[in-house]
């Protein structure tokens, strides 16, 4: 039965048909050979994994962050972090990681990320001189910070896979993420000091500053709304990002009035096309999981690692490569459903927090988003420097090697994930 | 054979912006009926019992149609790196190896989904007290959307769906 549950899924996989897909065929594999339980197991578990509301902040917060993007809120976001970082040497690098820091906290998910600043700052980066091929890698490194500052998708789907709270995951996903913007700025700093890059010779100017700062109060509310909605136990976390979205209608028609009612069809159905491509594995790893749990695999998993180690640090640190390297080969959000399950219960027998545990997997996984062959940022900010992915590659290793580093010190001090959890009473 | 093709054309642009306007109105109701949740709860004291469940039910049929268009245009993610190292007479054969693969198993999503559907006949939904039905039809008519779909780019040779450039917003 394993052997054929293998087999089944990696053939599958291996012949290019979608995840969810593949999911939902292993499975179907299974009953057939189980032979006792009814075929209409598999859409059954797609509609109760489906039928979730605390899945729901994946469509609202997806819109929320479409909208902000469609009413040009991505330009008042460079304009400050350029006034906050723009002078050091490396400006617009530094620029770039800053405003990904910033946009992560109105837009859950980093291929928005990617597209959206590397759209206006790659150009913008070729024209005082970087190559285009470092300023597409300052681009996609630093927009893996996208789902580790919360509003985060990621997050969402490990709350409910391994019944944690989305608040406390959204506020350990935090500093993690403001560490690794820190991390890549110092990669950009010296790597700009090597190679003479520009720094900006613009004075400061502090009626400049108030202006550019008011401009970014209303992007930088967003976040305050959410985290504060949920934290403040006004509202759960689907409900926080429905407000989100209302939030980012008012600021499109009201106050920056650069959003029209005839965008709107638009925006909302390429986010609900994109949220049922995330749903629908979703619910099809609902069936998968099941169809593991009834075997004993995520037993028989536990087991076999525990038999090389006991030892917390050894297993995390293989549990850190494992992930790494299947980060390169599987989309983030599926391996998330798929693992998830399978892992967490070793996890919590050798005594770690499940919420730290689960910080990891993001920050690991989001790592992934810019690994061959299957990083989607890589692949996305190639279409938007219109590049090759080689070039790039090479410009995004020092990046990615300071991310690797930072995953392993977050691994091993639980101070940065679970400090600002534990501070609002999460654990 | 030239003329039909054209027709299918000229169906699936329409199938693609009926689906436009039905995917702009479930998330939009979605937003609407939970935000009113909310107001309701926390500013009229008077919550609303069948918001929740109402907007789970259209995101799952906003889901399974989703998942149709996103079929189409070939969105759902899969590991592709593999198969791109084949071509020529091989990659052929393996990319309609995995589309069979893929019909089949569509086919019996189809099939058990309307089963289950006509299994459920009198369960009614604890809040709106609507058939439960109606709720799980999403499925098998998603997937069966999906199925004509994968039927006509196996066996219609240069069939290309319908697609806009404004993939990536």
């Amino acid at each position: 039965m394993n052997l054929l549950l293998g087999v089944s899924f990696f053939f599958t996989l291996a012949l290019g048909i979608p995840i969810a897909f593949v999911l939902g065929i292993t499975s179907l594999i299974a009953l057939i050979a189980l032979s006792n339980i009814p075929l209409h197991l598999i859409p059954q578990r797609l509609f109760t994994g489906m039928d979730s509301f605390p899945i729901m902040a994946v469509p609202f917060f997806i819109l929320a962050g479409n909208l902000m993007n469609a009413s040009k809120i991505t330009d008042r976001i460079i304009d400050f972090s350029k006034l906050l970082v723009g002078r050091i040497r490396g400006g617009l690098g530094h620029v770039n990681i800053v405003a990904s820091m910033f946009f992560a906290g109105i837009s859950g998910s980093a291929v928005a990320d990617t597209s959206a600043l590397g759209s206006i700052l790659i150009p913008a980066m070729v024209r005082e001189r970087y190559s285009t091929a470092y300023s597409a890698a300052v681009t996609a490194s630093s927009s893996i910070i996208g789902p580790i500052i919360p509003p985060s998708i990621p997050m969402v789907i490990l709350a409910m896979i391994a019944n944690l709270s989305v608040g406390g995951l959204f506020l350990g996903g935090v500093l993690p993420g403001i560490f690794i913007g820190f991390g890549l700025m110092a990669v950009n700093y010296l790597i700009s000091r090597k190679r003479n890059y520009e720094k900006s010779q613009e004075s400061f100017r502090w009626k400049e500053f108030s202006k550019s700062l008011l401009g970014a109060v209303i992007p930088l509310l967003m976040p305050l709304i959410i985290l504060g909605g949920i934290l403040g136990g006004i509202f759960t976390p689907t409900e926080a990002a429905s407000v989100a979205v209302i939030y980012s209608l008012f600021v499109g028609f009201f106050i920056l009035r650069t959003l029209s009612l005839k965008d709107l069809p638009n925006i909302f159905f390429r986010s609900m096309v994109l949220t049922s491509t995330i749903l629908i594995v979703f619910g099809m790893a609902n069936a998968f999981s099941w169809i593991l749990a009834t075997q004993q695999i995520p037993q028989k998993v536990s087991q076999s690692i525990l038999s090389i180690s006991r030892n917390p640090y050894v297993i995390l640190f293989l549990l850190n490569i494992f992930l790494l390297i299947v980060g390169c080969f599987l989309e983030g959000l599926a391996a998330i459903m798929i693992l998830v399950p399978i892992l967490m219960p070793l996890v919590t027998q050798i005594g770690i927090n499940p919420m730290h545990f689960a910080l990891i997997v993001v920050v690991n996984l989001m790592i992934g988003l810019i690994t061959p062959p299957v990083g989607l940022c890589l692949i996305v900010v190639c279409g938007v420097a219109k590049m090759k992915v080689g070039p790039i590659l090479k410009e995004i290793l020092p990046f990615m090697w300071v991310e690797i580093i930072i995953l392993f010190i977050i691994t091993y001090f639980p101070w940065f994930t679970l400090t600002l959890p534990r501070l609002f009473k999460f654990i | 054979m030239n003329y039909l093709l054209k027709g299918l054309l000229k169906v699936e642009r329409s199938v693609h912006s009926l689906m436009k306007w039905i995917l702009f109105l479930i998330l939009g109701g979605m937003t609407l009926i939970v935000f009113m949740g909310v107001f309701f709860r926390y500013v009229l004291k008077a919550p609303l019992p069948w918001s929740e469940e109402m907007a789970r039910y259209l995101m799952i049929w906003g889901a399974s149609l989703g998942a149709f268009v996103a079929f189409k245009e070939g969105s759902h993610v899969g590991v592709t790196f593999i198969m791109d190292r084949f071509h020529g007479k091989i990659g052929i054969f393996l990319k309609r190896v995995s589309q069979l693969i893929l019909i089949i198993f569509v086919a019996i999503v189809v099939k058990e989904g309307f089963g289950l559907v006509l299994k459920l006949k009198g369960q009614t939904s604890p809040a709106m007290e609507i058939p439960m039905g109606l709720a799980y039809l999403a499925i098998p008519v998603g997937f069966l959307l999906i199925l004509l779909e994968a039927l006509m780019m196996i066996s219609i040779k240069d069939y290309h769906p319908f697609q806009e450039d404004e993939k990536n917003l």
